[in-house]
C-alpha cells in the first residue's frame, strides 16, 4: 500500500515536470535553433584561456591530486545541493496539488 | 548544471582565492617563475630540446614508446661529428660497451664497410680477451639488427675489425617494460638529435624510409605472413588439448597461447640458437600491437631446451617473445590437462539441468504467484540542446585543470623564433638543480591548502544546516546573480 503511494506520487511528480519542462525545451529548441553553436562558440573562446591552465598549474607546482580532491568535492556538494532542491519541488508541487 | 550553479560555483572559486592561505609564499613563488621565464627565453638556462623527442612523431604514433640512443659507458663516447664510438686511447680493449637496460630493444645499424661481432654480457669482463666469443654478426649492407636486453645491468659487447668501425645504435621499450630514466634523459636526447642528423645529411639516407623502416618494425609489418600471430593459429596449437608446435624462423616474434583459469599447462622451448632471448608471460588479451603483457620471466642463454609448467589463474593468454638471429628456428609445444570433450560434455550437462529445472518451474507456477507492480519511472525523451553544451563546457573546465598538460610554444614578434615550455619545466630545473624537495615542499602546501578550504567549506554547510539556512542565500535569484 506505501510502496504504492510513493510510487504514485513520484509517478505524478516526474510527469508533472515532464509537462512543465518539455514545453521549455521544446520552445528553445524551436525558436532559438543555432543555442548548439552558441555552446561551441563560448566552448571555443574558453579554449584560448584553458589551453594555458594546466602550464600555469604546473608552475605553480600544484599536484593534480590536490585538484582533483577539489573537483570530487564540488562535484559531491552540488550533486546534495540539486537533490535538495530536486525534493523542495516535488515537496512543493505536491502541496500545490494536495487540495 | 544550469546558469544559477555556474554562478554559485564561480562564488566558490572567488571564495577560494580569498581565503587563500600564505598569499605572500605564493607571491614569492609566482615571482621566481617569472624569472624562470626570462632565463629560459633569454637562453640563460641550457635545457634539452625535447621538441626532437620523439622525431618521428610527426608521421607515425609513436606516443607508447620511447626512442634512446644508447649511452656508452666507461672509456669510450659518441663521436657527435662523425657519429662514430671513439676509445680511450690510455686503455686497450678489443670492444665498445654500452650500457643494456632490461626490457629495451636496441637497433644496431652498421656503416662501417665490413662485418662486426657482438654478444651480451652480464657485467663488463676485466680482461676483454674472454669475451672473445662473440656469437652474431652484423653484416655490412645489413640496415638494421635488433637485439633485446633481457638481462638488467648487462651489457652489450661490440667487436670491432678495425679502428674505422662506424655504426649506430637505437634503442627503444614501451611503457609496459620500462620508462625512460629522467637523469639520463638530456644525455639521450642530445644523442638522438646528433644521431638523426647523421642519418639524414651524412649518410644521404632518406629519413623517410628509415622512418617507416622503424614503424614497420616495431609495429609490425602487414606482409609478413607470420605476425602478427593470428587467432587461427593459437586455436589450432591450443584446443587439440596436446602437443603442437608453431615454430617461427624471424628475429622478433610473439607467440600466444590462450590459457584458462585453474588448468595446467606445461611449455616446452626448442632453439637452435645460442643467442635466443626468449620472454614469456600473461595478457588478458593480445594486444592490437605486438607488445607484450605481464613479464613473468626471462630467459637469455642457450643452455638446454626449457620446460616451464604453469597452473594457470586467469583466462587469458600466455604469450612467448622471441628475439634471436634471423634464420634461426624456435618452437614452443604446449601440454595442457585441458579436455575439450570433458569440458563440453559438463557445459552440456549443466544446460540439460537447467533446461529441466526450467521445466519444473514452468509447470508448476500459476498466474496467482505472479504479482506485478506498475513501478516503472516515466521517461523524459525530450532533447535538451543546453545540457550537452553545459556538459561539455563543465568537462573541458575539469580536463583543463585535471589532465595532462603539453608543450606550449610562443613566438617571438619580428625575429621569426619562438621557444616552447615544457610542462614539467620548473620541476625539471629544481630536480636538476638539487631543489627536489621543494617540489615535494609544495606538493603538500597545495594539499594543506586544498584540504583546509574543502574543511572551511564543510563547516560553513554544517553552521548553514543548524541554522536552517541551507542555500545561504537572499531567496532572491535576481538579487544573487546581479
Amino acid at each position: 500500500m506505501v510502496n504504492a503511494l510513493i510510487n504514485g506520487l513520484f509517478n505524478l511528480v516526474s510527469k508533472l515536470a515532464e509537462f512543465i519542462t518539455t514545453p521549455l525545451i521544446v520552445g528553445v529548441t524551436a525558436l532559438f535553433p543555432t543555442v548548439g553553436q552558441f555552446f561551441s562558440y563560448i566552448t571555443t573562446y574558453l579554449g584560448y584561456f584553458i589551453n594555458y591552465i594546466p602550464m600555469i598549474l604546473n608552475m605553480m607546482l600544484i599536484p593534480r591530486g590536490a585538484i582533483v580532491l577539489l573537483f570530487d568535492f564540488y562535484i559531491i556538494m552540488y550533486s546534495i545541493y540539486l537533490i535538495q532542491i530536486g525534493f523542495k519541488f516535488i515537496i512543493k508541487i505536491y502541496n500545490y496539488f494536495k487540495f | 548544471m544550469g546558469f544559477y550553479n555556474y554562478y554559485r560555483l564561480l562564488k566558490e572559486i572567488r571564495y577560494f582565492f580569498k581565503n587563500l592561505a600564505y598569499k605572500k609564499l605564493l607571491t614569492i613563488l609566482i615571482i621566481f617563475v617569472l624569472i624562470l621565464i626570462i632565463l629560459h627565453s633569454k637562453g640563460y638556462c641550457a635545457t634539452p630540446d625535447y621538441s626532437i623527442f620523439p622525431p618521428l612523431h610527426n608521421n607515425y604514433d609513436y606516443t607508447e614508446l620511447h626512442i634512446q640512443p644508447v649511452l656508452v659507458s666507461q672509456n669510450y663516447w659518441i663521436d657527435y661529428n662523425t657519429m662514430t664510438l671513439k676509445k680511450d686511447n690510455n686503455v686497450d680493449t678489443t670492444g665498445y660497451y654500452f650500457e643494456l637496460v632490461q626490457g629495451w630493444r636496441y637497433f644496431i645499424v652498421n656503416h662501417t664497410g665490413s662485418t662486426f661481432s657482438y654478444c651480451t654480457l652480464s657485467d663488463v669482463p676485466s680482461i676483454d680477451v674472454h669475451v672473445a666469443s662473440a656469437n652474431s654478426n652484423v653484416n655490412y649492407g645489413q640496415t638494421y639488427t635488433e637485439i633485446s636486453s633481457e638481462v638488467g645491468g648487462g651489457y652489450l659487447f661490440l667487436f670491432t675489425p678495425d679502428t674505422s668501425a662506424y655504426f649506430s645504435v637505437w634503442a627503444y621499450c614501451s611503457d609496459l617494460v620500462a620508462p625512460l630514466n629522467e637523469s639520463t634523459a638530456e644525455y639521450y636526447l642530445n644523442a638522438l638529435n646528433v644521431w638523426v642528423r647523421d642519418i639524414r645529411t651524412e649518410n644521404n639516407q632518406n629519413l623517410n624510409d628509415i622512418k617507416q623502416m622503424l614503424h614497420d618494425y616495431i609495429y609490425g609489418d602487414s606482409s609478413r605472413s607470420d605476425y602478427p600471430v593470428t587467432s587461427n593459429n593459437v586455436n589450432k596449437i591450443f584446443f587439440s588439448g596436446n602437443t603442437q608446435t608453431f615454430v617461427t624462423n624471424n628475429d622478433a616474434n610473439v607467440v600466444y597461447f590462450p590459457i584458462k583459469n585453474g588448468y595446467n599447462y606445461k611449455f616446452t622451448v626448442n632453439t637452435s640458437s645460442n643467442a635466443v632471448f626468449l620472454r614469456y608471460g600473461t595478457c588478458t588479451s593480445i594486444p592490437s600491437i605486438n607488445l607484450p603483457g605481464t613479464l613473468i620471466n626471462t630467459i637469455s642463454t642457450k643452455a638446454t631446451d626449457y620446460v616451464i609448467d604453469y597452473s594457470s589463474t586467469l583466462d587469458g593468454y600466455y604469450f612467448f617473445s622471441f628475439s634471436g638471429i634471423s634464420g634461426q628456428t624456435y618452437s614452443v609445444s604446449c601440454v595442457s590437462n585441458y579436455n575439450e570433450a570433458q569440458e563440453l560434455g559438463l557445459s552440456q550437462t549443466i544446460i540439460n539441468n537447467n533446461n529441466n529445472n526450467t521445466q519444473i518451474i514452468d509447470n508448476t507456477l500459476t498466474n496467482s504467484d505472479i504479482s506485478v507492480e506498475d513501478n516503472q519511472l516515466v521517461t523524459d525523451n525530450t532533447q535538451d540542446i543546453t545540457q550537452d553544451g553545459y556538459n561539455n563546457i563543465f568537462e573541458m573546465i575539469r580536463t583543463a585543470f585535471t589532465g595532462s598538460p603539453s608543450a606550449i610554444t610562443f613566438p617571438i614578434p619580428f625575429v621569426n623564433q619562438s621557444f616552447t615550455l615544457q610542462p614539467d619545466f620548473l620541476s625539471h630545473y629544481l630536480q636538476v638543480g638539487g631543489l627536489g624537495f621543494f617540489v615535494t615542499l609544495m606538493s603538500a602546501y597545495w594539499y594543506f591548502v586544498v584540504s583546509r578550504y574543502i574543511v572551511k567549506r564543510i563547516y560553513v554547510i554544517i553552521e548553514n544546516l543548524k541554522s536552517g539556512e541551507l542555500e545561504q542565500t537572499t531567496g532572491n535569484i535576481k538579487t544573487e546573480v546581479f
